[in-house]
């Protein structure tokens, strides 16, 4: 059963597109939408989030679309964006509030929860909050309620790695049930590779790869050798080719590994190597 | 009820301003009894407390820019509902500075000061004014400026100098207006009393006709809202 639905989103820009944005994230999954500055991944997530209208396309979260009942569709998600969106001279007291007035799931008990776990002050008001606090705010906002997705727009960069690793865990309990999904772009592509069941890859506003992780992984090589001896068959075939003093390193399908021969080392890539591979050779394009 | 709430979340975004309404509303009895005295002061008084309603009103649009616009618009709730409550407290917020005046107004009465008819209605119309000075800084503040960082100017401009002009005006003929209602009456061959009471039918009306467009102008506001980004 597909949690969120995403169909042929487009949305157009005086100096950018986003075109054609298809996938389906299945319940109790942590899609990683993945792609270089500019790429399209905050428009995206805030088509989703209803914060953008898009210029053709539609988004279904669990069977609900956003024109069939705005109210509704946003109650399902939990937004956490890369700053805090708290009006600056909120204290947690205001922020509590008014969850309260407007989410009927809303548990203060569970906020107040969080509170005290991530030691969150208070008096203070959010402007006076570090990065990593606010990050935890935004997080306890979301969880404190029943919502259906998590949508993260690099929430976890600049966060310490013992913060980074207290939300990861947070999203793997997330969808633990089985009837949560969460999707989350970021920049740090290990974090992926710890919590990330599909990644989805976009660059210049198209999608350039969209798979279960694991089977991306498996789809593609690490290839490294001499350049001098890359014949032109496979010349053609390999993607970002890096070169450098020892040699050349690039991506390559996996169902092209017969026109490696004995003369280079292959191994399996990490998702940053072929994302890196892959923009690399779009920008050459 | 989201309006409501969004009316709340408006008046905790400005909660420190509120502080110093009370200041603002001794000051302008203060300069209302060093214009005038009577019930022409209690005019400028409203005048100037009108102003100041009029400056303080539009707060919210200078706390919801840039980022901290996210928290309203992820909030489960329709765009004419969240104008809606802008607008709520804008009303209240000048309605409130409206009763502190209407308050002022009986202390004088019970003080046994001389309050014509004729001046409760200009009260009134003053009331009407403000409300309309709200209505239209709002409805600029929607269509021009709604979340953008970089007009400052141009946002003072528009939140100070029509209550100024208001207040300013107020000042001028303060006493000029009594001469003026007299000779109306005269020239147009009412009794004064009766032509009180015409005065009193104008202020109300000009108050229900500022709380008409007050609507019209939060609907259209809701109506080229919703057609936008980050609606």
């Amino acid at each position: 059963m597909e949690l969120l639905e995403v169909k042929n989103l487009s949305k157009h820009y005086k100096s950018f597109d986003l075109k054609n944005i298809s996938f389906a994230l299945p319940k109790g999954y942590i899609m990683g939408y993945v792609g270089a500055n500019g790429s399209g991944k905050t428009t995206t997530l805030n088509l989703i989030t209803g914060m953008l209208k898009c210029t053709e396309g539609e988004v279904y979260i669990d069977g609900l679309s956003c024109g069939e009942d705005m109210r509704a569709y946003k109650e399902k998600i939990g937004y956490v964006g890369d700053e805090s969106y708290f009006p600056e001279h909120y204290k947690i007291r205001h922020i509590r509030s008014v969850l309260k007035d407007f989410y009927p799931t809303f548990s203060t008990d569970r906020f107040n929860g969080f509170i005290r776990k991530w030691k969150l002050p208070e008096k203070k008001p959010v402007k006076d909050f570090s990065r990593g606090m606010k990050v935890m705010l935004m997080f306890a906002s979301v969880l404190a309620r029943d919502t259906k997705l998590l949508v993260l727009d690099e929430a976890t960069n600049g966060l310490d790695p013992v913060m980074r690793t207290e939300v990861l865990k947070l999203l793997q309990e997330y969808v633990m049930d089985g009837e949560k999904s969460v999707i989350f772009s970021t920049h740090i592509l290990s974090d992926l590779e710890n919590i990330a069941d599909y990644i989805y890859f976009i660059h210049g506003g198209r999608t350039v790869l969209y798979d279960a992780k694991d089977e991306l992984i498996e789809n593609f090589l690490l290839v490294k050798g001499e350049s001098a001896k890359i014949p032109p068959a496979l010349k053609r075939e390999l993607i970002g080719v890096e070169e450098n003093a020892y040699g050349f390193e690039a991506v390559l399908p996996s169902d092209k590994a017969e026109l490696l021969g004995n003369a280079f080392l292959f191994e399996k890539p990490t998702i940053d190597q072929i994302v890196i591979h892959y923009i690399k050779s779009r920008e050459e394009q | 009820m989201r309006a409501l709430h969004f009316m709340k979340i408006d008046y905790m975004l400005t909660r420190k301003q509120m502080y110093f309404m009370p200041v603002f509303f001794v000051l302008a009895w203060v300069m209302g009894t060093g214009v005038s005295e009577g019930a022409m002061s209690l005019l400028v008084v409203c005048s100037y407390t009108l102003f100041v309603a009029s400056i303080f009103s539009t707060a919210p649009f200078g706390y919801c820019v840039g980022k901290n616009r996210g928290f309203l618009l992820l909030l489960p709730a329709t765009v004419k509902e969240r104008v809606a409550g802008r607008f709520l407290y804008g009303l209240s917020f000048v309605g409130l500075l409206g009763v502190l005046c209407g308050i002022l107004w009986g202390v004088y009465a019970m003080l046994g000061y001389e309050l014509p008819l004729w001046t409760v209605a200009l009260g009134l119309c003053e009331l009407a004014v403000g409300i309309l000075l709200m209505a239209l800084e709002f409805l600029f503040f929607y269509l021009f400026g709604e979340g953008k960082e970089n007009w400052q100017h141009l946002s003072n401009i528009v939140r100070i100098a029509p209550g100024m002009a208001m207040f300013f005006s107020m000042c001028y003929f303060v006493e000029e207006i009594d001469g003026i209602q007299g000779t109306m009456a005269v020239s147009m061959g009412i009794d004064p009393k009766v032509f009180a009471g015409k005065f009193m039918q104008v202020g109300v009306t000009a108050i229900v006709a500022a709380l008409l467009l007050t609507a019209v102008a939060a609907a259209v506001c809701a109506r080229v809202i919703e057609k936008r980004d980050y609606a």
